[in-house]
């Protein structure tokens, strides 16, 4: 078997068997919630699809992978496979590479952004809390289909046993998900489904105060130029009092941040990573992503760590603080 | 010797958003690539129409190293379906050769 087949393996059968693909706990995944009183359900909820949640350990996951990539221990991935049937080897890793507690608690104001942008817009969205599912993304991106009717057939009969009409995503590939994907996959599965950039577009948000900075937009190759979702973000920003200037490679012509492939190889996911960043720096010394996979392999990727900003840290500087 | 596999299309073209056919092999695709992808898209689309099983097998780095970010398609003057033809081949590696 091939590291390839080793690696799509582990991660499948973690998804059948486990119904995520990385091991993090509920309470993980929903302690952004947790002093915000979010109704459980409501007609709109806002779906994180754990992508924010799942950032750190992927993080640390990746990191050590990187180390293991070209190394001779790789010729036991296969037998990993094995192994992970019994034992959940995503939930040991997480020893072997423990998330940082600054990174965690970043993941975690970023939802509680996004969630009180979206209140101060006058959307009240619930929350499926324990409840809600990991999309199943990166195994669609690899040719895994097959799990992931049942996963939209599950996710189908939770959102209409909590009367669910419209979905609020957060992150690109969620949106897209649950957009087109589940839809394709299984036609009774149709609702509303926007991205938060779109919603607080629609509903005219106002800044409370004007920010004086400068700051290079990166697009997502999923937002750009699967959802075309280009103007939405820059209305924001310039209505929040941003000069946003544009790499050379912007809008329907984004440059990717390499996070796609960090599973299978993270040296190469690095390499285009460390490229597009340099290219935004040149830029301005201050950058904003609109996903968190994007934030997270641009800024590893740059020794300018603090540069990396998610489009919700800047939006609640403008939208949600007094000056 | 090339051995072909004549029933390969068929199993890799499961749905019909797959159009390699539709590539007239002008490479324009790969100008802005950010991998700086090893096989074409063009070229990798030649095996699959001609069943050149092997091929495609030994190109299974390659193929799974792709982003999938649609910067080709931006630049494809025919609209090929290119992302989506790689996640069905990704499909068929999958299944039927990687025991995922």
């Amino acid at each position: 078997m091939s590291k390839v087949g080793a690696v799509l393996g582990i991660l499948n059968d973690n998804f059948e068997k486990r119904k995520t693909v990385f091991s993090v706990s509920e309470k993980s995944l929903t302690s952004w919630a947790k002093d915000l009183d979010i109704k459980r359900g409501t007609e709109t909820i806002i779906y994180t699809g754990h992508m924010y949640q799942l950032m750190p350990i992927t993080k640390s996951a990746t990191t050590l992978y990187e180390n293991l990539e070209d190394s001779p221990l790789m010729k036991l991935a296969p037998v990993g496979r094995i192994v992970n049937k019994f034992v959940n080897l995503s939930s040991m890793s997480k020893y072997a590479a423990k998330p940082e507690r600054n990174e965690v608690e970043r993941s975690e104001r970023c939802l509680q952004n996004i969630y009180k942008l979206l209140k101060y817009a006058g959307v009240e969205a619930g929350y499926l809390y324990e409840d809600e599912l990991y999309v199943g993304t990166l195994l669609y991106d690899n040719g895994i289909d097959e799990p992931l009717i049942n996963q939209a057939k599950t996710l189908n009969k939770i959102l209409k046993d909590n009367n669910v009409k419209n979905i609020i995503t957060v992150d690109p590939h969620t949106t897209h998900m649950l957009r087109r994907v589940y839809k394709k996959i299984l036609p009774e599965f149709n609702y509303e489904v926007k991205n938060y950039i779109e919603v607080l577009y629609e509903n005219k948000i106002k800044p409370q105060n004007k920010l004086d900075m400068t700051v290079a937009i990166h697009d997502s190759c999923v937002l750009a130029r699967y959802e075309e979702i280009i103007e939405e973000p820059r209305v924001l920003l310039k209505n929040a009092g941003i000069n946003y200037v544009e790499p050379e490679l912007s809008r329907k012509l984004t440059h990717c941040c390499g996070g796609p492939i960090e599973s299978l190889f993270p040296k190469k996911a690095k390499e285009i990573a460390s490229k597009r960043a340099n290219d935004l720096l040149s830029c301005s010394n201050i950058v904003t992503t609109m996903c968190p996979i994007c934030l997270l392999n641009l800024k590893e990727s740059s020794p300018s760590k603090d540069s990396f900003l998610d489009l919700s840290e800047i939006l609640v500087k403008s939208y949600l603080q007094n000056s | 010797m090339i051995k072909v596999n004549s029933g390969l299309i068929d199993k890799i073209k499961i749905s019909e958003d797959f159009n390699a056919s539709a590539c007239f092999n002008c490479g324009t695709c790969s100008a802005l690539c950010p991998v700086g992808f090893d096989i074409l898209p063009r070229k990798l689309f030649r095996y699959v129409l001609l069943g050149e099983e092997e091929k495609i097998l030994e190109s299974t780095d390659q193929v799974f190293s792709c982003l999938l970010c649609r910067m080709c398609e931006e630049q494809c003057p025919h609209e090929v379906n290119i992302t989506e033809n790689i996640r069905l081949i990704r499909n068929y590696l999958a299944k039927s050769k990687l025991g995922v």
